[in-house]
Formats: C-alpha cells, structure tokens, sequence
C-alpha cells in the first residue's frame, strides 16, 4: 500500500522535549501530597469489606435512619407508662412506627434523586463538567477513567 | 512469579510493583513515559506555557488510581485517557475564555490554509515544518487532532484510540478519515509552494 504523503508531512513534527528534572518534580509532588500511599491502600481495604462499593449517599442515608430511629428509641418514644396509663398504647407506637416508615421513603427518594443525577452527569462529559464543577471544590471536570473499567 | 511479572507491558507491570508497594518503579514509570505525555500534550495543545503542569497532573492521577488499578489493557491507554481528559478541560476553559484561538474549531467550522506565502519566505528546515504540522494540527476539531495524533505518533489502533477518547472503533475511523481530509487542506498549499521553490 502507498504510504499516504500526509504521514511524511506528520514526521516533520518535532517531540516536545521533556524539561530537565520533570520527573523529580512529579515524584517530588507525589510526596508532598501527604499520607503515605500505603497507608490509605490499607485504609481502602478495611473500610471496604464494611462499606463495599456504597456511595456516601447511601451511606449517609443509613446513618441518618440509625440515628432516626436511635432517636426514637431513647428521647423520642413515648414513656411505656403513660402508653400503659392512657390504654392507647398501640395506637400510638403504630403512628410512630408509621411515621419512621414515611421518613425513611422520603430518604429513599433524596438517595434515588442523587444518584441519578449523577449516573446522568456521568454519562454525558459535557454534563459531567459542569456538575462535577458543582460538587467537587477542587475543580475537577471531566473525570478521570475508572481503572477497572480499563479494557 | 506473580500475575504483574508476567504482564506483556512493561507499563504493566511497574504499575503492579507500585501498587504492591516498589515506589522505584513509579519513578522508572514516570521516567519512561514523560517523553509521550509532553508530545501528546504538545501535538493537542499547541505551544501552551501549561504542558509542564498539565503533564504533572497526569501523573498525579495515575499515582492516586494507584489502589484502582486494574491490569487490563496497556497502562499508556490509561495514562493518555488520563492526559486527553485534561487537554480537553484545558481547550475548554479556553473557549469559555474567549481566547479561543485556532484550536477549538469544530467541526463544519472553516478551516484557516496556511498562507503559502510563507513557505516560499521561509527556510525550509526542520524546526519550521514541524512549526507548521503543528500549526496544521492544532486547526483541527480536538477529538480529529486526537485520533490523528494516537494513530500516527503512537501507533494506536482503533480500538486503543476508542479507548482513549471514549468512542466506538467505527467514530475513530470516520475521525480519522476527516481529520485527514482537513489537514491534507491545511497543509498542502504550503507542500505546493515548497515545490513551486
């Protein structure tokens, strides 16, 4: 096959030349980011056996429905005397429970809203610039690949 | 012998010994590459006092994918879609700048051809062609200029330049196909006028 002269023109570009010390300055740059990165591959494998692949959504979402119902466990419940005392214990400690179970859809629904906000972000690089923009203070826009996604 | 040994690439197989904790073999990674990054930063961005920077960022990306990463695939596809993603902020931040210059054309927009004139000016040496290819190539729409770049200066094949710019092989080839059309538009004059010498 004859070679296509554009390639020959293409050859004529000259590399840009790596600077003298570039890659002291990058691993100089890599150390200054604190935390040794063993440390925090250590730290990613104890807290992913507990967490899994979750996102802080629902990890938030969780906690937020532990502490609910801590809540009402403790300071929220109504004394069992007085629930005794009045005869409509039942009635009572159902709306409660009734009311735990409203709280705990509409957490579903903030987690569910959030997340497919992002999966939309995520799926689209120009959405993703301007939301990531919005979430992440440190400027970042289009995402880095996912390693395990690699091919 | 463990599966990182054994990787075909040797890009592979640093990243495997970083990754067990060998933090030489980041530096032999850096090291080994850096010449690729800068070209590719080079040839997407022009002559931009940035690429230094640009081309750290990149590496600070691959050390923090370092618990992540998975081997699959050939480690310079990660890294240049690490590097694409960042050229592409940078020509976007540009066009919101309004300083766009040559290099955020899109597609259908029209298409500067180098003044010929300056061909026939010019000494024709080296550095001055490769002034112009890059001239040429920073005329062109960033996903033709990136295509273009991977298949000709890093032997990319079409699935490896999907890879890096997140599109099927059949989009690559028809990139490819137009990025030169337009270049050959670009550049041609001036290979006429050289000849006309």
């Amino acid at each position: 096959m004859a070679s296509d002269p554009l390639d020959d023109l293409l050859d004529r570009s000259l590399p840009e030349p790596v600077p003298t010390g570039f890659a002291e300055r990058v691993l100089m740059h890599v150390r200054s980011l604190g935390g040794a990165p063993a440390a925090a591959g250590v730290r990613g494998r104890v807290l992913r056996p507990v967490f899994g692949t979750a996102s802080w959504v629902s990890i938030a979402a969780a906690a937020l429905v532990f502490l609910g119902v801590g809540y009402w466990l403790g300071r929220g419940a109504p004394d069992v005397r007085d629930l005794e005392r009045s005869g409509g214990g039942a009635a009572m400690a159902e709306a409660d429970i009734t009311g735990i179970y409203q709280n705990l859809d509409v957490l579903r629904d903030l987690d569910l809203a959030m997340d497919a906000d992002l999966e939309l972000a995520l799926a689209d690089a120009e959405a993703a610039t301007t939301s990531l923009r919005d979430l992440a203070a440190d400027g970042t826009r289009v995402p880095d690949p996912d390693p395990e996604d690699e091919r | 012998m463990t599966a990182g040994e054994r990787h075909e690439d040797r890009g592979v197989r640093w990243m495997l010994a970083f990754q067990a904790g060998d933090d030489a073999a980041f530096e032999e990674l850096v090291r080994e590459y850096s010449q690729f990054v800068f070209a590719l930063l080079r040839r997407l961005l022009g002559p931009a006092e940035e690429i230094e920077d640009l081309a750290q960022e990149s590496f600070v990306r691959l050390y923090r994918a370092r618990e992540r990463y998975r081997p699959v695939g050939r480690l310079s596809t990660f890294l240049y879609r690490i590097t694409y993603n960042l050229a592409l902020n940078r020509i976007r931040d540009r066009g919101r700048q309004g300083a766009a210059s040559l290099s955020s054309s899109r597609d259908g927009a029209p298409l500067e051809v180098l003044d010929p004139r300056e061909a026939a000016r010019s000494p024709s040496d080296a550095t001055i062609w490769s002034d112009r290819v890059h001239r040429g190539l920073q005329q062109l729409p960033e996903n033709q200029r990136a295509a273009l770049v991977l298949q000709h200066f890093d032997g990319f094949d079409l699935q490896q330049i999907g890879d890096v710019l997140g599109c099927s092989d059949k989009a690559v080839k028809s990139l490819l196909h137009r990025a030169r059309e337009n270049l050959r538009q670009i550049l041609t004059p001036m290979m006429d006028a050289e000849d006309g010498l």
